[in-house]
């Protein structure tokens, strides 16, 4: 992922265990997983911090 | 906005509570005082009674972008919180809330105040939890303003100077791990090498 402020490539910091907020979301929870993954990226040139969901059907 | 591995860390402030009389400003004002007087550290004083966050919803749907932006660039938060009937106050609770990747590996430390003599010991337990569920990473060290009605004058002037040397322990760690945890950030991937 590249920094929307800066142009700088992140880094894949965390993957943060999180809350559905749709109700697709909430479908494509697993029990053994009870949330949704995010994947939290940091800018090493500016700091700043960008996220997304991980692709429910990816490797856990 | 500074960039570069070498930019000063950013350390604001959280002053938590928005009651009308609060003796927490007086605490929230002295840290971010002192914070100020560190070299290569930038701060800011954020209070959540100004933040235009509204309570007709919650979480991140409520987020502000300015205070979301804050603590995006942030290496480290401090919160005072004054412990009500044992717990936080709402309002720092529904503000927190807003946020969620902007925390996530970085460094907190907790103010607590009480007029009594537990110096929000309570209030700082209880939060811990909540800082571990939002990715934030505590310290060890805490400050606790016991009976903080004797400890600042009417302008806010800290009368009791024994608290300074706790104070500087207390941001001396919290520097240590916002540097090592933006070392982290920054060049650490999660679940393989770099």
């Amino acid at each position: 992922m590249t920094c929307p402020r800066c142009g700088f490539q992140m880094n894949h910091q965390a993957d943060k265990l999180t809350y559905p907020v749709t109700r697709e979301e909430a479908a494509s929870m697993t029990a053994a997983i009870d949330g949704v993954i995010e994947e939290v990226f940091a800018c090493p040139n500016c700091g700043w911090i960008e996220s997304r969901r991980a692709d429910p059907a990816g490797p856990t | 906005m500074i960039t570069g591995p070498d930019r000063p860390l950013f350390i604001p402030v959280i002053l938590g509570t928005p009651r009308r009389g609060r003796m927490s400003e007086h605490a929230a004002d002295l840290m971010h005082t002192e914070i100020a007087k560190r070299p290569g550290v930038t701060t800011e004083l954020i209070d959540v009674a100004k933040l235009p966050i509204p309570i007709d919803d919650a979480g991140e749907s409520a987020k502000d972008v300015t205070f979301s932006e804050k603590v995006s660039f942030a290496d480290a938060l401090v919160i005072v919180a004054p412990e009500y009937n044992h717990g936080y106050p709402g309002l720092l609770k529904h503000v927190l809330d807003t946020n969620l990747k902007e925390y996530i590996h970085k460094a907190v430390g907790i103010v607590g105040v009480s007029a009594g003599v537990f110096g929000g010991a309570r209030v700082i337990q209880n939060l811990i939890p909540v800082m571990r569920e939002l990715g934030l990473v505590t310290i060890f060290w805490d400050v606790n303003f016991t009976t903080v009605q004797t400890r600042f004058d009417e302008s806010g002037t800290l009368v009791d100077e024994s608290f300074l040397p706790r104070i500087a322990k207390f941001l001396d760690e919290l520097v240590w791990m916002a540097e090592t945890l933006r070392y982290g950030r920054s060049n650490v991937q999660i679940g393989g090498a770099s």
